[in-house]
């Protein structure tokens, strides 16, 4: 199964279990508000990410926590949106690298979040919708592409 | 019974106990655990009859805890609640003295038949 597939499911199944159903797919946008994102560390280096808006993020997190979406802070949001990247990297990891290790989740949270790995390349990509709002969810796989080297071209010293 | 819930997020602390809850373990006494070291704090005083602890954690993972727990001559059952389930890491827990293997995300019908398990 491509990991694109396995992904979707992955991210479906998570969401189900710890907020409620997912309704359908969308197109490729990335919204860009709360970003979760795990690393899985092996043969390779591919990071995981979760990324939608602070709207639906309040609202995963008011459900897990029985809040008001107005009373949940952004630790809640946070906490909630890091544990939902680690059960989706905990269950993608053998996909990935069985022998991988798992990193700890962490979350950004702004307007102009963003997580950056050099070179990466995308292994899957998938975004799903809940209640008119979109979940984006990725693997970047870090660049393979070798160090560029430095050559030295010339020495001086005094004398 | 003494049930202690060991994991870093308070989201899955708290999808953790209602699970238990759902699955009729409401009425014992739930107390939560940040991380393992604070865990193996928690058991010296209190004393634990079950313990469901996560695996990748800050501070002190859960092998490192359960390792920890029978070191000091706990000898209560321990179940793992993680997203991780490699046959390595089973392997590893079991080794360790784990009594169940739950793996997230976990419906309310496989906690309650872990636990069964673990309880019987």
């Amino acid at each position: 199964m491509p990991l694109a597939a396995v992904l979707e499911t992955l991210v479906q199944e998570a969401w189900a279990s710890l907020v409620g159903p997912i309704e359908g797919t969308l197109p490729v946008t990335p919204p860009t508000d709360v970003i979760a994102f795990v690393q899985i560390s092996g043969s390779t280096t591919a990071t995981l990410t979760i990324a939608c808006n602070d709207g639906l993020a309040r609202l995963a997190a008011s459900t897990i926590f029985g809040l008001e979406p107005a009373d949940v802070s952004d630790a809640d949001i946070a906490d909630a949106m890091g544990e939902l990247a680690n059960v989706v990297g905990g269950q993608l990891k053998p996909h990935v690298d069985p022998e991988a290790q798992l990193g700890l989740p962490a979350v950004l949270h702004g307007s102009d979040a963003a997580v950056w790995v050099p070179g990466a390349v995308s292994l899957g990509n998938v975004v799903l919708e809940t209640c008119g709002m979109r979940i984006h969810a990725q693997i970047l796989e870090r660049g393979r592409t070798p160090r560029p080297t430095i050559k030295t071209l010339r020495t001086e010293a005094k004398s | 019974m003494k049930i202690l819930i060991v994991d870093d997020s308070k989201a899955m602390r708290m999808i953790v106990i209602r699970t238990l809850r759902q699955a009729g373990y409401g009425h014992h006494d739930l107390a939560e655990a940040t991380n393992g070291a604070e865990a193996l704090a928690a058991a010296r005083v209190a004393g634990p009859d079950l313990i469901l602890s996560d695996w990748n954690m800050p501070e002190m993972n859960g092998l490192q805890l359960l390792e920890g727990l029978r070191a000091e001559g706990y000898k209560g059952p321990f179940c793992f609640v993680t997203s991780e389930s490699t046959d390595d890491m089973k392997e590893r827990a079991f080794a360790a003295g784990a009594k169940a293997f739950v793996t997230k995300p976990f419906t309310p019908e496989a906690l309650a038949s872990a636990l069964g398990t673990v309880l019987s």
